[in-house]
């Protein structure tokens, strides 16, 4: 056994992560082939056939043997011990979710699943049908059953849309042309929706968990998880074009249910994201190594009376890693950013000098301020609702706060930390938050406050507020005005990490 | 126990019909009503001209003419080993009337001719031999040949010479026109519709069928764009042919199949539309349009072993199939 001494450490993890970036983002969702998904084994598990009742089970089975997937049935009831040696269990809606419960929750498989009412008991969702879960029957919800044959990519950018080739956010199509049976789910803040419906965001048709991401309750995912909107017999009604309609780029691009499904599995049996540790000085060296030769603009308000010392320490800081720094006062045009390759708007900006400054501009920007995610299109319009702030007199209801809770522990932005609360200013104060939309990656939530989501980013090509596409990467993080020198370590990691995603490249 | 008036009884009753007759309950039942013998030892295609009351029928002996009312034969035209017969419609206004000419496939030709006096007025040779379908394209005026030997053939329907040609992998079922140039086939042993393309002479694709197997029969609605595809199994699939996508499987009957649809096939008040289906198990199914995303089997009606292809007479409502009786082809009228 060898050791290495703190700073070596360091670089060895920086040179292997320089080394691992390109693979690990390739890993966010297809990086198997088809020669490597031949074989995978997947256990199905189905309830009793009814003859009175015909279901899709076989058809999908078949469907996917069809693709070279080794395909095993079991029961609802089976000892969850069968699924050592399988790379992926499916949960299907005719298995009765009053038996299985919460037996596949644990397992270190990944887990694909359309039984929407054991969504709770995975721990995907909350527990409250039709507020945090819902089945719809055409029969029953006739009128209403119509709006959810229209889905939703919210981020076209998502690994399993991407493989879709979706060239930007738009409607699809999803069942036929008749109302089908269907699910949707409200899914933790760290879940991607890869669909939405019924122009809710927070409806979701087909939604992921990555490994490690925070679900209900603080379940850390222990593998990948899909929840899918497929009932018993309705994956015959996915849909799927054939004859000349496929070479129409249109319709290739709406007619995609099949390839939604396909694409859904992929996913789920690709390595799953795997975060580094935690380490602020390694991360530290490979910011640096990022930063060097990067223009940053630092968008700040010179000489305001408050939070002077902490932008100037923030400058300093970024200049320390490498980055060429260039300061904009808030009232200079927005034109300061052309040549620079990043922005970073300080929290001492006022939101209505600073108006919609930079809003469009193509390289990436970290914003520090909460109350400006409107005005970058990072949320909605509505104060208090759509973004908001903890600790601020007579501002706000909700009391100062220091802790933060990381939900998305997977992400490169978590800085390898643990999911759960950590500690991000030294003593409470103000708190900075945001709703930002469902193609936004939420890395920590506000203690206490599931809507209240404080460190998130956006990948270049999601759809933002009001279907505005990032022209670039997106990310907030709160530091309000003096907080910087009363960051945390953790703190300052988190800073670090969200620069570093800030600048790298986006996923192509 | 409670005692219901005479009254009460009949409001009731008025009532109960009022329900079922809005709801179609009342739908008819489909049976045969007579039968039309016919010439020679089989039977093929068949066309009815609604308005003339004429009814022409293509088998081994040549195109046969009958009366639609009575089944007296009204005239024939020699056509060796005849497979197919279309009327091209004449419309004056929106109104149709009577057609003028007709075109019939047999031994590897085409022939048009004029249903006056049954005089062929142009035959053309069609690129390969075997067993060959008709339909009409109402958008370009022209009749599409399909052989099943593989070519499909453009024919003017004003000149009835081919303006084009090729060949191409087609199949054994039943055929129909669609709109911007497609003339669907169903393949029965490729298990497949093929979409042929008459301006370019290529496949566009093909449709793939779920879970029927052989399909034969074709019919297609062409405002609503629905396919209705009959395959020997048993199994009715209907194709929305914009998107190539299967969105309904019903249950019909066995054996090889013909279909033809029909707007308002019993008049004002009942079915919307139906594609009627005629197979070798003597069944004969009408696959209701309920809307035009919709459809359900209407009814199921057992006539006779042995139905061949099937038309429909838009002025009584009847159906003619052709059939097989003690060894004799006939057409079997269907009504209700």
């Amino acid at each position: 056994m060898f050791t290495v001494r703190n700073s070596e450490r360091a670089s060895i993890f920086a040179a292997l992560c320089l080394c691992v970036l390109p693979s690990v983002q390739a890993q966010d969702g297809h990086d198997l082939k088809d020669s490597q998904l031949r074989g995978k084994k997947i256990l199905m598990i189905v309830g009793e056939a009814d003859k009175d009742h015909p279901n899709d089970d076989l058809p999908i089975k078949k469907h996917l043997e069809q693709q070279g997937y080794v395909v095993t049935t079991g029961a609802e009831d089976d000892e969850i011990s069968k699924v050592a040696g399988q790379d992926l269990v499916l949960l299907s809606s005719t298995a009765d979710p009053r038996v299985i419960r919460d037996k596949y929750a644990d397992s270190a498989v990944p887990v694909f699943t359309w039984n929407t009412v054991d969504y709770p008991e995975m721990k995907m969702t909350g527990p409250e049908r039709h507020t945090d879960f819902e089945t719809l029957d055409p029969v029953q919800d006739y009128a209403r059953a119509f709006t959810m044959l229209y889905g939703y990519f919210p981020n076209v950018t998502n690994p399993i849309v991407r493989e879709l080739k979706i060239p930007r956010s738009q409607m699809f199509g999803t069942l036929y042309l008749q109302p089908q049976a269907f699910g949707w789910a409200k899914p933790a803040p760290s879940a991607n929706i890869v669909v939405n419906i019924e122009g809710e965001p927070t409806h979701a048709a087909v939604f992921t968990y990555e490994k490690g991401a925070t679900m209900y309750g603080g379940f850390v995912a222990p593998a990948r998880r899909v929840g899918f909107y497929l009932q018993d017999a309705t994956f015959h009604y996915l849909t799927d074009l054939h004859g000349d309609a496929e070479s129409d780029p249109n319709l290739a691009q709406w007619w995609v249910g099949l390839k939604l499904f396909d694409s859904s599995i992929r996913w789920a049996l690709s390595a799953p994201l795997v975060p580094g540790p935690y380490d602020p000085a390694a991360l530290k060296s490979k910011l640096a190594a990022a930063a060097k030769g990067k223009r940053l603009l630092l968008v700040r308000r010179l000489n305001t009376p408050e939070g002077e010392e902490s932008d100037d320490h923030i400058a300093e800081h970024l200049k320390d890693l490498g980055f060429t720094v260039t300061e904009a006062d808030q009232s200079q045009p927005d034109s300061m950013a052309n040549g620079q390759d990043v922005i970073v708007i300080s929290a001492t900006n006022s939101k209505y000098k600073m108006s919609n400054k930079y809003r469009d501009a193509k390289i990436p920007i970290l914003c520090l301020e909460g109350l400006m995610a409107d005005t970058l299109k990072m949320a909605d319009r509505h104060r208090y609702i759509d973004y908001g702030e903890h600790g601020e007199a007579r501002e706000s209801e909700d009391p100062p706060e220091a802790y933060l809770e990381i939900v998305g522990s997977y992400h490169p932005m978590a800085a390898g930390l643990k999911p759960g609360y950590v500690k991000y200013i030294k003593e409470a104060d103000v708190l900075k938050w945001a709703m930002p939309l469902p193609s936004a990656t939420i890395i920590a939530t506000l203690p206490n406050s599931f809507h209240e989501r404080a460190i998130f980013g956006y990948e270049k090509g999601a759809a933002m507020a009001d279907e505005y596409v990032a022209p670039a990467r997106r990310a907030m993080l709160p530091v309000d005005n003096p907080a910087f020198d009363d960051l945390t370590e953790q703190g300052h990691a988190l800073f670090d990490a969200a620069v570093l995603w800030t600048i790298s490249e986006p996923t192509k | 126990m409670h005692r219901v008036t005479g009254g009460k009884a009949l409001w009731i009753c008025t009532a109960v019909f009022a329900w079922l007759s809005a709801h179609g309950a009342c739908a008819q039942t489909y049976k045969s009503l007579s039968e039309y013998k016919l010439p020679g030892a089989s039977a093929r295609g068949i066309a009815v001209d609604s308005e003339s009351r004429r009814l022409f029928v293509a088998g081994d002996d040549g195109i046969t003419m009958l009366n639609a009312d009575t089944g007296d034969k009204l005239g024939s035209l020699p056509l060796k080993d005849a497979q197919d017969v279309l009327l091209i419609p004449v419309m004056n206004g929106d109104d149709k009337v009577a057609s003028t000419k007709g075109f019939a496939t047999g031994n590897g030709t085409v022939i048009a001719f004029t249903l006056a006096d049954m005089k062929t007025t142009a035959t053309e040779k069609l690129p390969t031999t075997g067993a060959s379908s008709l339909c009409y394209d109402d958008d370009t005026k022209t009749v599409e040949a399909v052989s099943a030997g593989g070519s499909l053939a453009s024919i003017e329907s004003e000149s009835g010479k081919v303006i084009k040609s090729t060949r191409i992998a087609t199949g054994s079922g039943q055929i129909a026109c669609g709109t911007l140039g497609h003339v669907y086939v169903a393949d029965t042993s490729a298990n497949v519709i093929h979409v042929l393309n008459h301006d370019t002479g290529k496949n566009d694709g093909d449709y793939p069928i779920m879970t029927g197997v052989k399909p034969s029969g074709l019919a297609l609605d062409t405002k609503g764009r629905r396919l209705f595809v009959a395959c020997e199994n048993g199994v009715i699939e209907i194709i929305d042919t914009d998107s190539g996508f299967t969105f309904i499987e019903l249950k019909g009957g066995e054996g090889p199949a013909h279909e033809t649809f029909a707007w308002t096939p019993q008049a004002k008040g009942q079915w919307k539309a139906a594609s009627f289906v005629a197979q070798q198990d003597g069944t004969l199914t009408g696959v209701r349009m309920n809307a035009f995303i919709n459809y359900t089997v209407g009814g199921q009606y057992k006539l006779q072993p042995g139905l061949g292809s099937i038309a429909y007479d838009a002025k009584t409502h009847h159906l003619f199939i052709t059939a097989t009786h003690a060894g004799t082809p006939v057409v079997v009228v269907a009504g209700y």
